[in-house]
């Protein structure tokens, strides 16, 4: 069978187009964004592979911000370069940051409607309860990870997460928090991993 | 705006210690309310208003910048929030060496899990700053069964909470 040439990489230009289209269609969020970058370049492009694109996605994750805009700039690297990194992140930022804009232009210029605070007022009570849950969807992973390593991972994890609320709530700072957090996390990790934790011998008298 | 640098440096350094579009919200909220420079009504329309817009839940903190500080203070939240995940590129590179040991991981993991003990006492906050009545209450509790239910999508619970919003608080 003779070998076929790989599709042709996009450039720049059209990771420019691509990721703007995206950027500007994705309701729903960061899965949203996931599903058609995925669709767009595994799927339908063919640019880049299954394993190859699950690496990339699990690189962003190990980076602070948001997971997509590392993926935008990724794959733009992978495919052109700094440029191509570049073109594909402002793509993938700037219809939505204009749409942005413009929906926080337009409550504040229709607040004076009549009916426009009740309807904001249901609108951010239901986006935080949603948010709450969205929270929940954050915790559940890293406890059961944690469940896997034992249970004095699994409950310092727990206890992390309350400590950590009860001390916010009393005005600690949360970088001091988040910090405070990914240290102990980290020491007990390392701990563990040595094997330094003192285990039950029935050996030992 | 009064203070440029810090304003662009506090959501930076939220931005820094996140790994989800939220997980800067209890920091900046922090900074900022205690500075003057948000209510907690513009934090809970900005969070409304990321999760109406395309694109990342994480733009919450642009729509916070324009309500907060017009279009310069959502400038500086936009350049503040795209610049740490491009550290991909160089993490790329690096990744294996480091990345994988246990310690690396489970500073991660901590830094994750301080992330959602924070965030809830945040958002009971901004929740909290409407008002504690009856209704909210069950806005807030229904708008969350909803969700995590994953049969209704998201669009949809935000309407009905509009209507429920009309509803009570007309």
């Amino acid at each position: 069978m003779p070998a076929q040439s790989p599709p042709a990489q996009p450039s720049a230009l059209e990771l420019l187009r691509i990721w703007t289209q995206i950027g500007s269609t994705s309701f729903g969020g960061g899965q949203a964004v996931f599903l058609l970058a995925y669709q767009r370049f595994v799927e339908r492009g063919g640019w880049i592979t299954d394993e190859a694109w699950a690496e990339a996605y699990g690189l962003t994750q190990l980076v602070p911000g948001m997971n997509l805009v590392g993926l935008a700039a990724i794959l733009g690297n992978r495919f052109a370069g700094p440029a191509g990194a570049a073109v594909s992140v402002a793509g993938l930022l700037l219809p939505s940051v204009v749409i942005t804009i413009g929906l926080a232009a337009s409550l504040t210029a229709i607040r004076r409607l009549p009916g426009i605070n009740a309807a904001i007022h249901g609108l951010v009570l239901g986006a935080a309860g949603g948010s709450l849950v969205v929270t929940y969807g954050l915790a559940r992973p890293l406890l059961q990870s944690s469940a896997r390593e034992g249970r004095v991972m699994l409950a310092t994890a727990i206890g992390a997460v309350v400590a950590v609320a009860l001390l916010l709530a009393l005005g600690v700072p949360v970088v001091v928090l988040i910090l405070g957090s990914g240290t102990v996390l980290s020491l007990l990790a390392w701990k563990l991993d040595r094997g330094s934790v003192p285990k039950p011998d029935p050996a030992r008298p | 705006m009064s203070d440029p640098v810090s304003y662009f440096l506090l959501i930076l350094k939220a931005t820094v210690l996140s790994f989800s579009g939220l997980g800067n919200l209890p920091s900046v909220h922090q900074d900022f309310v205690s500075r003057g420079w948000a209510t907690d009504q513009q934090f809970g329309t900005a969070i409304a208003i990321g999760q109406l817009a395309p694109g990342p839940v994480g733009l919450w903190i642009v729509a916070l910048g324009y309500l907060t500080a017009g279009l310069g203070g959502a400038a500086l939240a936009a350049s503040a929030i795209a610049l740490p995940p491009l550290l991909v590129l160089p993490a790329a590179r690096l990744h294996g060496r480091y990345a994988e040991t246990a310690a690396m991981r489970g500073f991660m993991r901590g830094i994750a899990l301080g992330v959602a003990g924070t965030l809830p006492v945040i958002l009971i906050r901004i929740i909290a700053g409407y008002g504690v009545d009856l209704g909210g209450v069950a806005i807030v509790l229904g708008a969350a069964a909803l969700v995590a239910s994953r049969r209704v999508r998201l669009p949809f619970v935000l309407t009905l909470a509009v209507l429920a919003g009309l509803v009570l608080y007309r």
